[in-house]
């Protein structure tokens, strides 16, 4: 069966919940149906098939096409299927999802993986602030699964991270790993100011020694971690060759709040 | 005026999404805006929503240990000013905090003691101790090394004497009766909030301590509480769905206006001796209903009532600081004949309903 495709036929004057395209929600429906659904976030009606062409089959195969930057809560709540986005997504991509697989090519908006609890997610460019957030009405932000962001990623990457790994190619923004509780976020490209702010117990690794560093981490010194090699391995598995090698400056922090984070600075 | 309050109607009918802004106005204006904005589908934005908006993210997702206005004059033996914006917003804020003659009995016998934190310690009432914790350091690495003090944790920063004098408030804060961190918080991040409540969810394990948070400006606090009862959320909510949605990215009103995203837009500016700064520069861009107690620069279609100004022309309901609640405040000139923000938009609700119905 060929994968269900949306292709948007232009730019959306409003901004669409793309929630209900899900393949727990779609099953059993028919073109028809799926056509019929609801995706406005105003007043004026707007249904899937106002904005959108669909073509194919497969509700577990699920690709958007030529998407943009309003289209928002692709994947949200996601229990299960593969979803593809050949173009940008709005804000909550795959928020509070609990299995399955999402790849963007294009960027990502606000709060993408918010609150999520498994699955993985792929963006290709950047991803907007709070990406691996905390979701309206949830008192943590992501609690498992795993987040690839190919470009830059916006503010509070990772805020109130409970589980799980995040793992930026190029620049994060302010407050890197603000507030997480556990869970890894791995910044090759450098981060803002700020980065650990809150960290409680989780991991923050740098390939390179970032240009802040918050007075209330401390030093304790060049180590060796076989865990580093473990996520090697495990990162080239998912196919992001990234070479971390085994040592690395550890840093602890954050000491304003409980202190039992680290700071891992490769070298 | 009928005419001008049809021609409200029909703009505001025809909106996709229109946005309810500003919003400086009292609790009968904001029930009315609410009402309208529930009917059109609508969003609601208050103009000083940035720290409010914040501050309820905080408290819906670990709480917060508020103390009142009063209490921490009265009973406050620590006192900690975060940032400028405290003594910006309130210019005779410490003076308010220390009054010359001794209120109330206070628990412990500490000497009242302020702590400055990231600003310079300005003018302090005579008679009180000041540490000023500042330097290089930008205020969150402050408010963090601060709170590192507090529970004893090491931090690592050059300057020596910042060091020493951070070491010492922390221990301050330990040995005090009742410390209060007071600040505001459209000034401070989210994590330098969470941070700060860190510090006193650590200091009431062994002594009392609590935050005082400043309120917004133009009845700020009082629209969010009257948001929150009339739909069980806080501004930047919006009614085009079937459940109210609340989101401080997407339902912020500058955000919509400058995005194409909100067609119409709402403009409330009706405080005595407040102004709301608009989100675009007279209101260009957006057809918009201006309802305002000045007179206002606005683009030729659009749509301007003037009301009275909440407090001066009519009573109003606001939220009081001082009291941290809701209380009614008399008109300084009531015999004016301006209408009230409520009663413009009920009238306008009251077109569109007619019209609806015909």
């Amino acid at each position: 069966m060929t994968a269900l495709c949306f292709q948007l036929k232009g730019r959306p004057e409003q901004r669409l919940d793309l929630s209900p395209l899900v393949p727990a929600r779609l099953d059993g429906l028919n073109r028809k149906e799926i056509e019929g659904l609801s995706v406005a976030t105003t007043r004026e009606a707007v249904t899937v098939g106002d904005v959108f062409k669909v073509k194919g089959r497969d509700v577990q195969n699920l690709h958007f096409i030529g998407t943009d930057n309003r289209c928002d809560k692709i994947g949200a709540g996601l229990t299960g299927g593969d979803i593809v986005v050949e173009g940008d997504a709005g804000m909550l991509l795959g928020a509070r999802m609990k299995t399955g697989k999402i790849a963007v090519h294009g960027s990502a908006g606000v709060l993408a993986g918010a609150s999520m609890t498994g699955g993985e997610i792929a963006v290709r460019r950047d991803a907007g602030d709070q990406a691996g957030g905390v979701a309206f009405g949830e008192t943590f932000g992501m609690k498992g699964g795993f987040i690839a962001i190919g470009g830059d990623a916006g503010d509070l990457v990772g805020e109130r991270l409970r589980r799980g790994l995040i793992v930026v190619g190029g620049n994060a923004g302010d407050y890197a790993g603000g507030r997480m509780i556990a869970g890894t976020i791995l910044l090759q490209g450098g981060a803002g100011r700020y980065a650990g702010y809150g960290n409680r117990r989780g991991s923050l690794i740098f390939a390179d020694k970032p240009r802040h560093l918050l007075p209330t981490y401390v030093d304790s010194g060049v180590m060796e971690f076989d865990y580093l090699r473990l996520l090697e391995t495990w990162l080239r598995g998912q196919g992001l060759r990234i070479r971390l090698g085994g040592r690395a400056r550890r840093l602890v922090g954050d000491m304003a709040v409980l202190g039992k984070g680290e700071m891992l600075i490769l070298s | 005026m009928d005419s001008t309050l049809q021609r409200a109607a029909e703009l505001l009918s025809q909106a996709r999404l229109p946005v309810f802004g500003g919003l400086f106005t009292d609790v009968k204006g904001a029930a009315a805006a609410l009402s309208l904005a529930r009917k059109l589908g609508g969003v609601v934005d208050h103009a000083a929503s940035e720290g409010t908006s914040r501050a309820a993210r905080v408290m819906r997702e670990t709480g917060a240990t508020p103390a009142s206005f009063g209490e921490v004059r009265n009973r406050a033996d620590t006192i900690v000013v975060i940032g400028n914006m405290p003594r910006t917003r309130d210019p005779k804020l410490l003076d308010k905090l220390f009054p010359a003659r001794a209120t109330l009995p206070r628990p412990g016998d500490n000497k009242r003691e302020l702590i400055v934190v990231g600003a310079k310690k300005g003018k302090v009432p005579s008679g009180v101790r000041v540490t000023e914790i500042g330097g290089k350091n930008a205020l969150p690495e402050l408010v963090a090394l601060l709170a590192a003090a507090v529970r004893e944790g090491p931090f690592d920063i050059r300057d020596s004497a910042l060091a020493k004098r951070i070491l010492s408030a922390g221990e301050r804060l330990r040995n005090s009766a009742f410390a209060v961190f007071v600040y505001d918080p459209a000034e401070l991040d989210e994590p330098v909030l969470h941070t700060v409540l860190e510090a006193v969810r650590h200091l009431v394990k062994t002594t009392r301590a609590a935050t005082l948070s400043l309120s917004a400006p133009g009845n700020g606090e009082g629209v969010n509480l009257c948001s929150t009862w009339t739909c069980g959320l806080p501004v930047r909510t919006s009614f085009a769905g079937d459940v109210p949605e609340n989101s401080i990215w997407a339902y912020e009103a500058g955000r919509l206006l400058r995005s194409n995203e909100a067609d119409a837009l709402v403009w409330i500016d009706a405080l005595d001796g407040e102004e709301a700064t608009p989100p675009t520069r007279s209101f260009r861009g957006v057809p918009a209903v201006v309802l305002s107690s000045r007179p206002v620069k606005a683009g030729r279609d659009d749509v301007v009532i003037e009301v009275g100004a909440a407090a001066a022309d009519h009573d109003a309901a606001v939220y009081l600081p001082q009291i941290a609640g809701i209380g009614m405040v008399k008109a300084t000139a009531a015999n004016s004949k301006r209408p009230t923000v409520a009663e413009v938009l009920s009238r306008i609700e009251a077109l569109i309903d007619a019209k609806g119905a015909a």
